[in-house]
């Protein structure tokens, strides 16, 4: 009884991930392309083809790499698409960037050299499309960061690409900023925040053939639950069919615990 | 799959457990700690290697042959709703095995189907982004998803019917770079 307490009033608080506020989704497909645009990054402290590995470390190493979501960047060569003075709405009502995709690159259009980069995603009903770009300009912050940052910086703009908003906890990788950290990992509200948007959706172990396990990896948003099934399909139910047998087969015994 | 599906299945999965004696009821709390040096928990760069999450379940435990056991049960992790009304709940239906290798100790294996449950009150959040701010999204309707996990643990008893229990919970086993674990680490009582 005393342990019951203490793990009621002692407990972690769940903080907040959000979303981001241009479409406030995510992809409506869980695999996403991620093309690098053909532009000059040597304001940001790197070339074109180093910009590319950085952008598949990011998708890698941050949100490829997420179990309880079902998330996959994949991040091909360099496209021919040329992104040098556009803003991220020029660029997203231009048409160049294809449904689906996600076109990652270097300008110069920051207003403000402290800014490292941005994103911004539009949507269309299921057609979503976004837009990264890491600040390229003669005063940018970027080449003074490490690499382990600047990747940091990228998967952070990846983030709101794929759907996702700040968070107010400065540990998480969607902080507004990366000055005064070291970020290795996710924290835990970019997790719930890809998980919110991307659920794992794959079977454990590819045992397909399993019905409790075939059933599992599904999203539903319940707001329109007219489906009366039990969640988490017949052998989650039929769990619970056997302990509710048992906790009435033996309440008393129950009660005197906590009595 | 329909109810009358589900029920009668539940139904021949009861007629066939009653053959097995129930030879204990299970009571556990304690804490679930999720992504195991996986996320990241400070400035620094620290990963969660602890925290209190409050994690209650109830289980039976059948006697299969020898001292093998099958111990399934229902846990729920709690977290307390956010300043920003942001919720989530960990529903837990165990699917365990238990070996009892001495008086003292067993060896628990099988798998986990997690169903967990973000939701948040909708409207937006204001917060700094850059040098000013920005209203974010804030999360809305309630999703579901689900996860299995493959389990190991083991389970010391302090007293005949007393025990602390600490589970492994595996995700994603069949990848090696992105494999995590969370932790369960109850104690419990045998009825």
């Amino acid at each position: 009884m005393r342990i019951l307490f203490f793990t009621l009033v002692f407990t972690f608080s769940l903080f907040a991930s959000t979303l981001n506020p241009n479409t406030g989704r995510g992809f409506a497909k869980n695999e996403i392309d991620v093309l690098v645009s053909l532009t000059d990054c040597t304001g940001a402290g790197f070339s074109t083809e180093t910009f590319r590995d950085l952008v598949e470390d990011a998708a890698d190493d941050y949100w490829n790499a997420v179990p309880t979501a079902d998330l996959k960047l994949n991040v091909k060569g360099i496209t021919n698409i040329d992104i040098t003075g556009q803003s991220h709405s020029d660029i997203l009502n231009s048409g160049l960037v294809a449904n689906n995709t996600i076109l990652a690159g270097c300008n110069e259009t920051f207003s403000s050299s402290t800014t490292l980069g941005g994103a911004v995603m539009k949507c269309n009903g299921d057609n979503c499309q976004a837009v990264l770009i890491i600040n390229a300009g003669s005063e940018s912050a970027m080449p003074d960061q490490d690499r382990n940052t600047q990747i940091a910086v990228i998967a952070h703009e990846l983030g709101h690409a794929i759907g996702l908003g700040h968070t107010e906890i400065s540990h998480n990788l969607m902080y507004y900023s990366v000055s005064g950290k070291t970020q290795t990992w996710l924290g835990q509200d970019d997790i719930d925040g890809v998980t919110y948007l991307y659920p794992y959706d794959e079977p454990a172990l590819g045992c397909d053939f399993l019905p409790i396990l075939g059933a599992m990896g599904t999203i539903q948003d319940n707001s329109n639950d007219d489906n009366d099934n039990f969640p988490g399909g017949f052998m989650a139910s039929a769990l619970f069919g056997v302990l509710l047998a048992g906790l009435a087969f033996n309440s008393r015994k129950l009660f005197k615990l906590f009595v | 799959m329909s109810l009358f599906k589900t029920i009668l299945i539940q139904a021949l999965i009861l007629t066939s457990l009653a053959n097995s004696a129930i030879a204990a009821h299970l009571v556990s709390a304690g804490t679930f700690v999720p992504y195991f040096g996986k996320s990241q928990s400070s400035d620094s760069g620290a990963t969660t290697k602890f925290e209190l999450t409050p994690y209650v379940s109830y289980g039976l435990q059948f006697h299969m042959f020898g001292a093998h056991y099958f111990v399934p049960e229902l846990g729920l992790a709690y977290y307390h709703e956010s300043a920003k009304k942001t919720r989530k709940r960990i529903l837990f239906y165990h699917y365990n095995f238990s070996y009892i290798l001495n008086p003292s100790f067993i060896i628990r294996y099988g798998f986990t189907t997690y169903w967990q449950r973000i939701s948040g009150d909708g409207g937006s959040i204001n917060l700094r982004n850059g040098d000013s701010y920005t209203d974010y999204t804030a999360l809305s309707s309630p999703r579901d998803s689900y996860y299995t996990t493959l389990d190991l643990g083991g389970e010391f008893f302090l007293k005949p019917n007393r025990s602390v229990r600490l589970d492994f919970n595996m995700m994603n086993a069949r990848d090696l770079e992105n494999r995590a674990f969370n932790y369960i680490l109850t104690y419990n009582w045998y009825l």
